[in-house]
């Protein structure tokens, strides 16, 4: 019964996608449908999610009934099913939050195909994370980026559509990219699967073409990713996408890139491959500070609210990237801690903020923010605590996430990179109190009241779990270190004589 | 070294063609032809997977029985599996194609022009659409 759930999370989005445009003429029936439907996706993924973590078992579905190599295969381990509850999570909160927020931004006649494609980019993450072949990943991909690209361009702004012709042509890239791989990987190995790829790699003759592939590879998830020198695309993509689809956005979209590339690695290839293949570690470290101080500073610089989150989002994406360009244990934990706290944090942020857009308008600049935390206190103060999360107040996810991320640097003698990551978050306090300040300190005479209680209930459920995870290390202990010790003992199981790859610890300057 | 190049011509026509799609939405400051150069760009992997299962010599795949009642070699086959991965390929690359163009006539719609230079100048703040470019 178990292993039948991963398909039955992807299909059933899929299949009453078209339902909410075929049966309903106004937004309410759709809703109803999707709200259904997500509930269900929901369930599902917590009982299993629940299941896994207590069993330790994989779930394993074979399309079809056809047996792996040959067929399509759905596997389903912790790290799968954590970012199955993470997506399913973030994507049921943000569609209760769109209830009030979507038919004021979107107008009433197009709210069904809004609410098919959000069902549809749903099921195309849900797929991403749950299949085990290659081809069928990056058929997914394009799924949930093509309903993305379309939802941005409901955005009530006249650039909102630019931005998503933007996002669509450089997301395209990086998918394209990601196909290109995959053919070179199958044409050295004969198989989509990626178990069997994982075992007919080592056996390879010679590996330089394996080099280009992941190269390639790389490539085109920095790009999904939205890490520094190809991250064009995300700011316009964030701040102009409507506010009952940014939050759901911003926790989950660019992590898509860093979950298939931590896949990939794990998965496919060893994990050590980022000291395995040269200047890897290197190249990671290197993008990875580069978008923490840029993203930082772009923060500081904008005044337009949700450009400033979709910057700082870029530096956090460079937290991430850090962890993992560490290539130990320890790093990949803070990764995934970080992972799911930014998902949390962020997605809080962007209901908050979406709450006040319901009175302000989609706009929100420094200015027009003045004096509202007194205007609307709730969502006001929900927006002050998952901004203190980004920047790492302690009693936020935020600290959790930066403590174990200082922990895996210090683990590693990385001393300088401690002190990157520290000034960075104080400059990050800079651009987060310009936002308080904004809100509480300044005086206003703008007339508007509370927003919708929908939205200030969603904002408060999100902020309640950024206080909860800045209280127990629960994604800590039961989920990252686990994720990353069973992808490092796999790795001692499978090949113990590439032990002498350990971080080289001379390469840090 | 050369003439392994040029045994495996097709995979020279491939990156030819990848790279023109690249420089085409590096380059053009047109929308349109930005999407011209993602669609080149699909293509070129089209045919790298393609022309990566042709076997020469190879006949087509179909079951064996049949296949010896025409009289045909089975020993020797052509791969089908990256032409029914393309084929899956050609419709996200169409759907995109289809998305992209109808978010350029929206652009259009909205700013009379799908040139960027003209839209850049359209736009309300300077500083904060920086980024389009």
């Amino acid at each position: 019964m178990w292993n039948e759930i991963p398909a039955l999370l992807v299909f059933l989005p899929l299949l009453m996608a078209p339902l909410c445009v075929i049966l309903s003429r106004n937004g309410r029936f759709a809703w109803l449908v999707a709200i259904l439907t997500l509930g269900i996706v929901f369930g599902l993924s917590a009982t299993s999610f629940r299941h896994i973590l207590i069993t330790g078992e994989e779930l394993r579905y074979h399309m079809g009934g056809w047996l792996p190599p040959a067929g399509i295969e759905y596997r389903v381990d912790l790290l799968a099913v954590s970012m199955q509850l993470l997506i399913s999570g973030a994507a049921l909160l943000n569609l209760i939050f769109a209830l009030p927020a979507a038919p004021k931004e979107i107008g009433r006649n197009r709210l069904p195909y809004f609410y098919t494609l959000y069902l549809l980019m749903v099921s195309g993450a849900l797929g991403i994370v749950s299949t085990n072949d290659v081809f069928n990943l990056y058929v997914f991909v394009e799924i949930a980026s093509l309903a993305t690209y379309a939802l941005i361009a409901f955005g009530e702004d006249k650039r909102a559509p630019l931005a998503a012709l933007r996002y669509l042509i450089l997301g395209t890239i990086g998918a394209t990219f990601l196909l290109l791989a995959i053919g070179i990987v199958y044409l050295l190995t004969g198989t989509l699967n990626i178990d069997d790829m994982a075992q007919l790699l080592p056996q390879l003759p010679q590996k330089t073409a394996l080099v280009a592939a992941f190269a390639l590879f790389l490539l085109g998830m920095l790009l999904k990713m939205g890490a520094f020198p190809l991250h064009a695309w995300l700011p316009n993509a964030y701040a102009l996408a409507p506010s009952a689809l940014a939050p759901y956005m911003v926790s989950i979209a660019s992590k898509l890139g860093l979950y298939i590339f931590l896949r990939i690695i794990i998965s496919v290839t060893d994990i050590n491959v980022i000291h395995t293949i040269p200047y890897v570690s290197d190249l990671l470290r290197f993008i990875a500070i580069a978008s923490i101080v840029l993203g930082t500073a772009s923060a500081i610089e904008t005044r337009n609210i949700r450009r400033l989150f979709a910057f700082s989002s870029i530096s956090h994406m460079g937290y991430m990237l850090l962890a993992v360009s560490l290539g130990t244990e320890q790093g990949l934990s803070a990764a995934l801690t970080h992972l799911a706290n930014h998902a949390v944090m962020s997605g809080t942020l962007f209901l908050a903020l979406g709450g006040i857009s319901y009175r302000v308008g989609h706009e929100l600049t420094l200015e027009n923010l003045r004096g509202l935390g007194r205007r609307m206190p709730l969502s006001g103060f929900a927006c002050v605590i998952a901004s203190f999360g980004l920047v790492g107040i302690p009693l936020t996810a935020g600290f959790m996430s930066k403590w174990y991320l200082m922990a895996a640097l210090y683990g590693n003698q990385h001393y300088w990179l401690m002190a990157v990551v520290l000034l960075t978050s104080l400059f990050a306090l800079v651009y987060v109190w310009r936002v308080v300040e904004a809100l509480y300190f300044s005086t206003s005479s703008q007339p508007y009241g509370e927003a919708h209680p929908v939205l200030v209930l969603t904002g408060w459920v999100g902020v309640v779990l950024v206080i909860w995870l800045g209280c127990s290390a629960v994604i800590q202990q039961r989920i990252s270190q686990p994720i990353a010790a069973n992808a490092y003992l796999q790795h001692l199981v499978t090949e113990p004589d590439n032990q002498k790859t350990e971080p080289d610890k001379s390469d840090v300057e | 070294m050369i003439s392994a190049l040029f045994s495996h011509y097709h995979l020279l026509v491939c990156i030819l063609l990848f790279s023109l799609g690249l420089c085409a939405i590096w380059m053009s400051h047109n929308l349109i032809r930005q999407l011209i150069g993602l669609s080149l760009l699909q293509g070129s992997v089209l045919l790298f997977y393609v022309s990566a299962g042709k076997i020469l010599g190879g006949k087509i795949p179909i079951f064996e029985a049949i296949a010896v009642k025409a009289g045909q070699d089975t020993q020797l086959y052509s791969n089908p599996v990256p032409q029914v991965l393309m084929l899956t390929a050609i419709v996200v690359g169409v759907a995109t194609l289809a998305l992209g163009l109808s978010l350029a006539v929206r652009v259009y719609s909205a700013y009379q022009t799908v040139e960027e230079d003209q839209i850049s100048t359209q736009l309300p703040q300077k500083n904060e659409a920086a980024d389009v470019e």
